[in-house]
């Protein structure tokens, strides 16, 4: 059974992950080939802080929800294998600041030791009244995304350097299932008018002394279009950049005046802080995330797909529940071609 | 008196902060640092830094809160300013862990650092081996950086800093009106303090980024305290030990229990080794004392003897240090008046 994995962030590779996990020693002839034009260090993964952080609301999408918490447990229960320094995943505690008070997250409960900011620390920040404190977890794509990488080529999945124009190029060549994970470009495939960029930019600097993340809100600008503070491994990511249906990938000197200006008032000793890399990504934005089974005919041919992918910018929050949810789904596939006794697919 | 002449002795934190509160709160004194050994190899070098209070048997409570207070309140302005990197200052939270539930549950400066808290039972299970924990957010002074800006700041005002071994304290009193003795764990042949003793301490000083949170186990023997660079793993605490070369055994010892608590540190890199001896006393020693041969006096001001706490009220100290000395120069002022008449 071949089936093809396009797109090689972290949705791509961590997805192919779990199936082959799952599935390889059900289905002897199980064989997996990823298919992308972007690998690590240039997918949007790459770009991205790292830091497990749902958006402030769920919106009522209680699944959601469930996959960010399934992402969470599981990280947590990695870190503390050896394997954690080379997946880039550690833990990191930090701020949300807002100007007002705002009802607790549905998350508040997942991550570790939720609390409210106390008066005096708040009085670090003066231009908010009301936060919270908690510990969560960074996981670092570029370390992440070779992590699973070296996993998954010592599992026997191939990688091919292609840029994949339909599904027909793949599903014809006897793939039996496709798994869709090309997040931001979706669209290129098959159209959807729900997927849209949020295009964010970053800057890198070297600022060791900041150990923890300030992520501020501005309820009027909408999610990460206020500045943000989130220490790596080896770089601090400043950011506070969401345009909603802006395509351009190219650094913008006044974005970069906005995020500069705003961190460094938001934590005045950033101003000495030396600036290393600049970087501008594409989140793949989407009322909710595309996770469902489509039959694709072509002529007499027909192929299943998976589409997983509208991970807006909490792709590396929800990705292993996501991952997980897409393997159900790939045993539902493999129930209905009888490649092998499972129990039911949980619906 | 013209401009009085103060001398410090000592260039640890507390000799350099004491400088810098005599400097501050007496305009007019010449102030001088006289010391055998300047950062990066004074005992506070070696030193995490950290913002949390070692209790002294001798000194009250209440003392000990208000000098630590003085010193978070301090350093934590600093913390968000400008300077913040230049001087080592930053904020750090973690927890304290304990294998048994303490008797004191609430230390006396709980209230002092923010956000302290019990730690939740899922935020214990990643210590599988301790049942009780508190959370909160403290300061870290990193050194050298600290001991540099000080320096700096020290400069600006007109202080001079100067290497000298100072054998007896007397051998200042042609030279300067008021001594204060900063001589830390030197204090014991400086003075002849038999109630200073040393308590070594051992410590690793190692590469591993990606340990943003302290961990430090409520006995005080184990801890982890993430600084700008790198992160301070520790330690020991060997009363009456004088040895300041690093132990292969205890350096191992050290590794392991660190990495029961914390994992991941066995990937940490580039391990150094550094020994401090914690100039430990029951009580402060913080108090005027008068030197005197053949009918001069010399007026001293002590400030030594801070043991493990070094850090944690170093402001608090200076700042009382500096009015003991406005108290000798007044005195002063006031017998050379007389003298006048």
């Amino acid at each position: 059974m071949r089936v093809a994995i396009i797109g090689a962030g972290v949705i791509g590779l961590s997805t192919t992950l779990c199936i082959h996990e799952q599935y390889h020693s059900l289905v002897p002839s199980l064989e997996m080939e990823v298919y992308a034009d972007r690998y690590t260090p240039h997918t949007t993964s790459d770009g991205a802080a790292g830091l497990w952080q749902p958006y402030l609301s769920d919106q009522g999408n209680l699944q959601e929800t469930l996959w960010n918490k399934e992402t969470f447990d599981h990280l947590l229960r990695h870190l503390g294998s050896p394997a954690a320094k080379e997946m880039g995943l550690f833990l990191i505690s930090g701020y949300n600041l807002f100007t007002q008070p705002v009802p607790d997250p549905s998350w508040k409960n997942i991550v570790l030791g939720f609390r409210n900011l106390t008066a005096k620390e708040l009085e670090l920040f003066p231009s908010y009244s009301y936060g919270w404190f908690n510990t969560a977890l960074m996981l670092e794509c570029r370390s992440y995304l070779p992590w699973l990488t070296n996993r998954l080529m010592q599992r026997g999945v191939k990688f091919f350097h292609k840029k994949v124009e339909s599904f027909q190029e793949v599903s014809g060549d006897g793939v039996d299932v496709v798994i869709n994970c090309t997040g931001v470009r979706a669209g290129e495939l098959q159209p959807d008018p729900e997927l849209q960029p949020g295009r964010g930019q970053v800057i890198k600097v070297l600022a060791p002394w900041v150990k923890h993340f300030i992520i501020t809100h501005d309820i009027k600008s909408g999610i990460y279009n206020s500045p943000y503070i989130i220490p790596g491994s080896e770089f601090t990511v400043l950011g506070g950049i969401y345009q909603h249906g802006n395509w351009n990938e190219e650094n913008s000197a006044q974005d970069h005046r906005t995020i500069w200006e705003n961190c460094c008032r938001l934590l005045p000793a950033l101003q000495k802080a030396k600036i290393v890399e600049e970087w501008s990504g594409l989140r793949p934005a989407r009322p909710c995330v595309r996770l469902e089974r489509e039959t694709l005919r072509h002529g007499h041919l027909q192929a299943e797909v998976i589409h997983n992918y509208g991970h807006g910018g909490f792709g590396i929050t929800i990705h292993w529940g996501c991952a997980m949810a897409a393997a159900r789904l790939f045993g539902s596939i493999l129930q209905e071609k009888k490649l092998a006794s499972l129990p039911q697919p949980r619906l | 008196m013209a401009a009085p002449k103060v001398a410090v002795v000592g260039a640890g934190v507390i000799g350099l902060s004491t400088a810098l509160c005599i400097s501050e709160t007496c305009p007019s004194c010449s102030v001088t640092v006289l010391s055998d050994q300047f950062s990066p190899n004074t005992t506070s070098d070696v030193a995490a830094g950290m913002l949390i209070p070692h209790t002294y048997p001798g000194t009250p409570i209440h003392v000990q809160k208000q000098w630590f207070k003085e010193t978070f309140t301090y350093l934590f302005a600093i913390s968000h300013s400008a300077e913040a990197s230049e001087a080592g200052i930053h904020l750090v939270s973690g927890w304290q862990v304990f294998k048994n539930t303490p008797k004191e549950e609430l230390p006396f400066w709980s209230d002092v650092v923010l956000g302290f808290r019990t730690m939740s039972k899922a935020e214990l299970q990643k210590f599988p081996q301790h049942q009780f924990g508190q959370a909160f957010m403290t300061l870290k002074c990193d050194c050298p950086p600290y001991l540099l800006w000080l320096e700096k700041r020290l400069k600006a005002t007109g202080v001079q800093m100067y290497t000298r071994r100072v054998a007896d304290l007397w051998e200042l009193h042609s030279e300067y009106n008021v001594v204060v003795n900063c001589a830390g764990i030197g204090a014991h042949q400086l003075v002849g303090d038999k109630e200073l003793f040393p308590v070594r301490g051992q410590v690793l000083k190692v590469h591993a980024p990606w340990v943003k949170n302290f961990i430090r186990d409520g006995d005080g023997l184990t801890y982890i305290y993430p600084g700008i660079h790198r992160v301070t793993l520790g330690g020991t605490r060997e009363v009456e030990s004088w040895s300041l070369s690093p132990d292969p055994g205890t350096t191992k010892d050290i590794f392991d229990r660190c990495c029961s608590l914390e994992p991941s540190l066995r990937r940490a890199q580039d391990i150094k080794v550094k020994v401090g001896l914690r100039p430990s006393r029951w009580c402060v020693r913080l108090q005027r004392d008068v030197l005197s041969q053949g009918g001069v006096k010399l007026p001293v001001v002590h400030n030594y003897g801070h043991g493990a706490g070094g850090f944690s009220v170093h402001r608090g100290t200076a700042k009382e240090a500096a009015r003991l000395v406005g108290e000798c120069i007044a005195a002063l002022q006031v017998s050379s008046s007389r003298a006048k008449l």
